[in-house]
């Protein structure tokens, strides 16, 4: 049984004692080499997630635990040798060049004012060349596109050495091309022994590049499994609100996820 | 409360000075205690004087040693030889760097206008420094002698005195038995600054038979020239105002003045100017602004 | 070593002090220095100074006067304006980092007027001694940065959308608050040995006293030292709170430890000798435009840039106009107040 790296052990999270529950008792595990896909509709709570594994935000209830002890207990460099994070907003105005921000990934490794070593820049060209971004390296990151600059960050996030990567949504802003570039490098990451989480907008790259799904939505797991138990009409229409088709996937074999209506509260349009 | 303030800082200036003052002129072993009660050494005559404050300046040639001078300020303008002599700045903030290349065997200052900072300063650096405070006309009197006796002129010191004290006491004996006005000093019109009670002007007012309009008042004017709005004039309403003449801005001043009829003076027409340089710098023309302020109250 | 590495290296410069660029600084430092000592109201040129420090340095009897202009005069001044030059462009550094916005400075975001603010209300309260060791005047500063800084600070974070704009703007406002409170403290206690306010608001280097010195050093130095300690975590902080968390830095507390030190050099500058603008704006991005943007290198070279800036500013604005003195404010504002247009009229098509 491979080790845990991430546990869910009945979270219950809210930003404030007067705000409603964002996640309101949510219990998931990730082990080394899993893949595990966190879908669901808008403002379910997936980001949250994500901000719990890495202790950005402290759980109103429950326990998060990273590598078998509470994430309260990490001291924050420790921490970020063994999880890294890259989210879904570009920050700009960022002064640096790509190769210096992914370089960066490696400040957890180092200590007091230490610079980077060989080891180091090593990392961190293969991080970016794994990432597909390795000849903007030397480019101001305020000069890059939406797309390169999320595959920047993800670089950086390779070059940190961890893990465990949690990432959200990785496909948004990218081409069609560089979606599947990313769905087949959180493969080779699982394979690798790398638990990665990702949060997916589209169901269909979700399933493709996760061995496990979490469905959530309102607060709660509604669904967890392989992509064919959580992707099934019913599962989904219920979650989204909206009517789908569920078929196979000519290439990749994993359910493929197509709209086929809209449903208006009680009534169902039915596209032609 | 501002008096106790002034003399914990003068008594902080004079620990300070006597505790950092190195002499860099030889001393003839004359030793002279100024107005802030610091002790200096001095040269026995001194040949490089530097002036910092326009009035010093009218003493020192009063005194005759005019061409002793070496360095005055850019607002010493009398008498007219004076545009020979090299200038070191301001009167607020002169330029120690150009006092001290000047190799000044003494240096006058006065509180009536150099700077508490630039004085210590200057006497850090090791300069000769004679401090002159010129409360009242009394005052302005002994600071000729005290100006002579640092000079090494004494005797022309207290000769100068003595003539300053006759026309003094002869302005006085004038205007012994006439009314005194109550009387408004400005000595900037824009906006109207006023001598207050505590300054000189005021005690040459006394002597010129007047009685300043912000004294009593509970004492409230506290402050030597104290800033005043319009409205606080009107409601003092004195009965005479007097204003220090300003090239360019003095006829300005007495038409803003004669908008406000409902002012005594400007209904009685009891108002003068006189020379700023004349009313408001503390030198020996004083006695001359003295015989004018009594001569504009009870002509 | 690839094709590829030749082309587009990860980083342009390895290591942390290029050294030709510290030679470079190192000697900027000293020519300004000289410049500082060489010339002032005076007609005491560099030969003269030159000349003062070979008899010295030989033993032989050197003339007090000059002696005098050189050492207590000018001096106390280079060195005063070296320490608030590095103080100021250090901090000016940190505020561009943490609140990411190259518009920031110490002035620009109303830190400099606040401290201006804590100074003048010390002066006025009578306090003008040590409690406890510590010297009631910087430290009132110090307060009144802070306060300028924590306020600006929310205002940036609640209004994530016009963010640059937003920060200048509160600093703007901060500024004129705390202008009009000094002019209202120099009003209401009108003691005649108060100097002037134009000295608060623009800066005097006259202001500078030879006991003050060995406070300003120990502060600057102490604070200089906390910020580039604090290097590397700048540059995480650049990139957004949540990014620095997941690098292993705790945002929170990280970013008021920064701004306590920049605080820290801003009161001490401004209480020593008033506010100078504009030195926190121009020297970092002078600085970043050669260097690039690691902090672990903006640190140190904007310090020492900043303090030859200075020096050479206090230079101009005490010959310029000999015997008198321009304020030293007003020097670093013509050159400062225009390169912020520009940076201005620069970022608007982004904003």
């Amino acid at each position: 049984m491979r080790e845990p790296v991430l546990v869910f052990d009945e979270v219950r999270f809210r930003y404030g004692p007067r705000m409603p529950w964002v996640l309101d008792g949510v219990s998931l595990d990730v082990r080394e080499g899993e893949a595990l896909g966190l879908v669901g509709p808008n403002a379910a709570g997936k980001t949250t997630v994500l901000r719990l594994a890495t202790g950005f935000v402290r759980p109103t209830a429950g326990t998060v635990r990273l590598f078998g002890r509470p994430v309260a207990e990490w001291s924050r460099r420790e921490a970020a040798r063994r999880v890294a994070l890259v989210p879904q907003e570009v920050p700009i105005g960022l002064p640096f060049r790509a190769g210096e921000v992914v370089l960066m990934g490696r400040a957890p490794h180092l200590s007091g004012l230490g610079f980077e070593g060989e080891a180091d820049i090593a990392a961190a060209a293969a991080a970016m060349a794994r990432a597909g971004v390795r000849h903007l390296a030397d480019r101001p990151v305020d000069a890059l596109s939406g797309g390169e600059r999320r595959r920047v960050l993800l670089a950086r996030a390779l070059a940190q050495g961890a893990r465990l990567l949690l990432l959200d949504e990785p496909a948004s802003h990218l081409d069609l091309g560089h979606q599947h570039a990313v769905v087949d490098l959180v493969r080779d990451l699982a394979a690798e022994g790398v638990a990665v989480v990702a949060v997916w907008h589209d169901l269909t790259l979700a399933a493709a590049a996760s061995d496990r799904l979490a469905l959530l939505s309102g607060g709660r797991i509604a669904a967890v499994g392989s992509p064919e138990a959580v992707l099934t009409p019913e599962i989904v229409s219920a979650a989204y609100g909206c009517e789908v088709l569920v078929d196979r996937h000519p290439l990749t074999g994993r359910p493929r996820v197509t709209i086929a209506g809209a449903t208006n509260g009680r009534d169902t349009v039915r596209r032609a | 409360m501002r008096a106790l303030a002034l003399v914990t800082i003068i008594g902080a200036l004079v620990g300070l000075t006597a505790g950092t003052a190195r002499s860099a002129v030889p001393a003839d072993g004359r030793v002279v205690v100024d107005d802030l009660g610091r002790e200096v050494s001095l040269a026995a005559a001194p040949r490089r004087i530097v002036s910092l404050a326009p009035n010093l300046t009218e003493i020192v040639y009063a005194l005759g040693l005019g061409d002793r001078l070496v360095g005055v300020t850019d607002f010493c303008d009398y008498p007219a030889e004076v545009s020979r002599v090299p200038r070191v700045g301001g009167v607020t903030s002169p330029s120690a760097e150009r006092i001290v290349s000047l190799h000044p065997d003494l240096v006058l200052a006065t509180t009536a206008g150099n700077g508490r900072d630039e004085i210590l300063a200057l006497a850090r650096l090791g300069l000769p420094v004679v401090v002159s405070a010129p409360r009242d006309v009394d005052a302005v009197a002994r600071s000729f002698e005290l100006i002579g006796l640092a000079a090494g002129v004494p005797d022309r010191g207290r000769a100068l005195a003595s003539a300053f004290r006759d026309r003094i006491d002869a302005v006085r004996r004038r205007v012994a038995d006439r009314p005194r006005p109550r009387t408004l000093v400005v000595v900037w019109p824009d906006p109207i600054v006023a001598a207050g009670p505590s300054s000189f002007v005021a005690s040459l007012l006394a002597v010129a038979g007047g009685v300043n309009a912000l004294s009593g008042h509970g004492g409230r004017f506290t402050e030597q020239y104290p800033t005043l709005g319009v409205e606080s004039v009107l409601a003092l309403a004195p009965e005479a105002i007097v204003l220090a003449a300003f090239p360019g801005k003095t006829i300005e001043a007495l038409d803003r003045l004669r908008r406000y009829p409902q002012l005594p003076a400007v209904r009685d027409g009891r108002l003068a100017a006189i020379p700023q340089e004349l009313l408001i710098r503390p030198g020996p023309r004083l006695a001359l602004a003295a015989e004018a302020l009594a001569e504009a109250l009870h002509p | 070593m690839t094709v590829l590495d030749r082309a587009a290296p990860i980083v342009r410069h390895r290591g942390p002090l290029p050294l030709p660029a510290v030679g470079l600084a190192a000697a900027v430092c000293l020519v300004a220095a000289l410049l500082g000592l060489g010339y002032g109201a005076s007609d005491l040129g560099p030969m003269d100074v030159l000349g003062l420090a070979w008899r010295a340095a030989t033993g032989r009897p050197v003339d007090a006067t000059t002696a005098a202009i050189v050492l207590e005069l000018r001096l106390p001044r280079v060195v005063a304006a070296m320490l608030v030059g590095a103080a100021l462009a250090a901090s000016g550094a940190v505020f561009q980092g943490l609140l990411r916005n190259p518009l920031a400075d110490p002035y620009v975001v109303g830190v400099s007027s606040g401290a201006a603010a804590g100074a003048v209300l010390a002066i006025c309260l009578g306090a003008t001694g040590r409690v406890l060791g510590l010297p009631v005047v910087p430290a009132s500063a110090f307060a009144g940065g802070l306060a300028a800084i924590l306020v600006v600070d929310r205002i940036a974070q609640a209004a994530p959308a016009s963010r640059a704009l937003g920060t200048v703007l509160a600093g703007v406002v901060l500024s004129s608050l705390a202008s009009a409170v000094i002019m209202l403290l120099i009003t209401a206690s009108p003691d005649p040995f108060v100097r002037g306010s134009l000295v608060w608001l623009m800066g005097d280097f006259g202001m500078v006293t030879p006991d003050g010195l060995p406070v300003l050093a120990f502060a600057v130095a102490l604070g200089l030292a906390g910020v580039y300690a604090a290097s590397r975590t700048l540059n995480l902080l650049a990139l957004g709170d949540e990014a620095a968390h997941a690098l292993g830095v705790e945002p929170g507390p990280a970013r008021r430890r920064l701004f306590v030190l920049a605080s820290l050099l801003t009161g001490v500058a401004v209480a020593a000798v008033g506010v100078v603008s504009f030195v926190g704006l121009i020297v970092p991005h002078a600085v970043r435009f050669v260097l690039g943007a690691d902090h672990r290198r903006l640190v140190p070279f904007s310090a020492a840039f900043g303090g030859a800036f200075v020096v050479l500013a206090d230079l101009v604005a005490r010959v310029v106009a000999a015997p008198a003195e321009l304020p030293i404010g007003a020097v670093t504002a013509l050159c400062g107040a225009p390169f912020f247009l520009w940076l201005l009229v620069r970022r608007l098509p982004h904003a």
